[in-house]
């Protein structure tokens, strides 16, 4: 009794799609197994019998004669047998020319042995054409078992490098997902009561030590003022420098990128006063947005 | 009365089996030869030229299939299949070799192993009333009665010559399933067809 694993490859062998250790595994088995034998030749058939079921097409009727002058050639000429009448035409001229007939029969002789000898040296090289061809197809099938080989190495060396790219993507769109986790992003309040509707956002990149501000609403300041940005670290520390800067007149609006004065390990909050012209090295005057 | 004499019957002449004529092959007959030629030509051509998808290369095929019976005439054994099984073999392997070598040169895919099948209707090249026969039809039937993804994945690995990784990925199918898709395909056409080796 064939088990189920046993058909599954019968098929597949049968289809040719069993490759290296299967396949070798596989033959094996159909050596030692009749059943199993059986079961692939009826297999093999089946397959055979999808050919009938393709559309049909007739082919040239010249390839009939094509096929069958090649066979020829591959065969063997029949050795040349001499005719009857050469033989007593060479007989009767020696009883009439004595000697010169005896002469005649000798060369007669010498010339059926070198036809004799012509035809088999032509078989010989008819044979040694067979071989040539037989030859010639193995190399043939070798080179397309090559070729084959190849095909399936490049195949591999694409999906090598499709993958590894596909990697690099992965790698690439990952450490940009853990840049985004590690942004700090907070957003300010107004902590002044003329101003309620003043708001921000502060966006810092820990990794890169820098940030972006983005400010709405804020009060024009004059000429002698600036608002200045603080980073305020969790320890308590004071506050560190994140640089002057100034909002559009019209609008209220500012969007500055911002670099502290120091390196900074970890942000708390961010704040904003108003300062001096220039700004101050410590904070000095109100804060005017808080981050929340 | 007299009763009209009656001509005496003909003599049977036997139709030599292909085995028959293979064992004559092998001895040099080349005449047997071609009348193996004769029975199984249009349908090898067929087969090879829906493979390649061109008729120069498909009778190229062919011509390579017989000199290779011819070549290995004397070492054929019955028990292994059937000379048009064993012919079929040969022009499937070559023609799909052909296609091979096509695809690493860089040809256009569309040039073989068309997407479809063609199983609808024939197209062929000349009506032949003999390929409309009862065997293409029989086929033609048992693979109609198949389930659709057995016969997809037959006809990929058949006539596409593609490996079981390729016919899984193209179907987008487990190759687990695969597997088993071939195996009942196979078996089901088998009982079908009532193939006798």
């Amino acid at each position: 009794m064939i088990d189920e694993r046993h058909e599954e490859n019968a098929a597949l062998y049968a289809l040719d799609l069993l490759e290296g250790d299967e396949r070798v595994s596989f033959e094996r088995s159909l050596a030692a197994e009749p059943e199993l034998r059986a079961l692939v030749r009826d297999l093999r058939a089946a397959a055979a019998a999808l050919a009938h079921g393709t559309p049909a097409a007739a082919p040239s009727p010249f390839l009939r004669e094509r096929v069958l002058a090649s066979a020829r050639t591959r065969q063997p000429a029949p050795a040349r047998r001499q005719p009857m009448f050469a033989w007593a035409a060479a007989a009767g001229l020696a009883l009439t020319t004595g000697l010169a007939g005896w002469q005649a029969l000798r060369l007669h002789r010498e010339l059926g042995n070198a036809r004799t000898l012509a035809a088999q040296l032509q078989a010989e090289n008819q044979q040694r054409a067979q071989e040539l061809a037989a030859a010639r197809d193995r190399q043939q099938q070798g080179d397309a078992a090559l070729g084959l080989a190849q095909a399936e190495l490049e195949k591999l060396r694409t999906t090598l490098r499709d993958d590894q790219a596909q990697s690099a993507q992965i790698i690439a769109a990952l450490r940009s997902q853990a840049n985004v986790a590690e942004l700090k992003i907070q957003s300010l309040a107004s902590l002044v009561g003329n101003t309620p509707q003043a708001r921000a956002i502060a966006v810092w990149n820990p990794l890169t030590q820098q940030g972006v501000l983005t400010v709405a609403n804020l009060p024009a300041l004059e000429a002698n003022k600036d608002y200045q940005l603080w980073l305020l670290e969790p320890q308590g520390t004071a506050p560190i420098d994140g640089g002057v800067f100034r909002v559009d007149a019209t609008t209220g609006e500012a969007r500055v990128t911002f670099k502290p004065s120091r390196a900074v390990r970890s942000v708390d909050k961010f704040a904003v006063s108003l300062e001096r012209k220039g700004g101050a090295p410590t904070r000095e005057g109100p804060v005017v947005l808080l981050g929340q | 009365m007299s009763s009209e004499p009656t001509a005496p019957a003909a003599p049977a002449f036997p139709v030599p089996a292909d085995a028959e004529l293979l064992r004559r092959v092998a001895q040099g007959d080349i005449d047997s030869l071609g009348q193996l030629y004769d029975r199984h030509a249009r349908t090898l051509f067929s087969l090879a030229r829906h493979i390649l998808n061109d008729r120069a290369e498909a009778e190229d095929v062919v011509h390579e299939v017989f000199l290779a019976l011819q070549a290995s005439a004397e070492s054929y054994d019955e028990a292994r299949g059937s000379v048009f099984t064993w012919a079929a073999a040969l022009t499937r392997n070559r023609a799909i070799d052909r296609v091979r070598r096509r695809r690493r040169r860089g040809d256009l895919l569309a040039q073989a192993a068309p997407a479809d099948l063609g199983y609808a209707e024939p197209r062929g090249d000349s009506a032949d009333p003999f390929r409309c026969g009862e065997v293409a039809v029989a086929v033609r039937q048992a693979i109609g009665q198949l389930p659709l993804e057995q016969r997809r994945a037959l006809e990929l690995a058949y006539f596409g010559g593609r490996t079981q990784q390729e016919i899984a990925a193209e179907l987008a199918t487990p190759l687990g399933t695969i597997k088993a898709r071939i195996r009942r395909g196979l078996l089901t056409l088998r009982s079908i067809m009532e193939v006798r080796p």
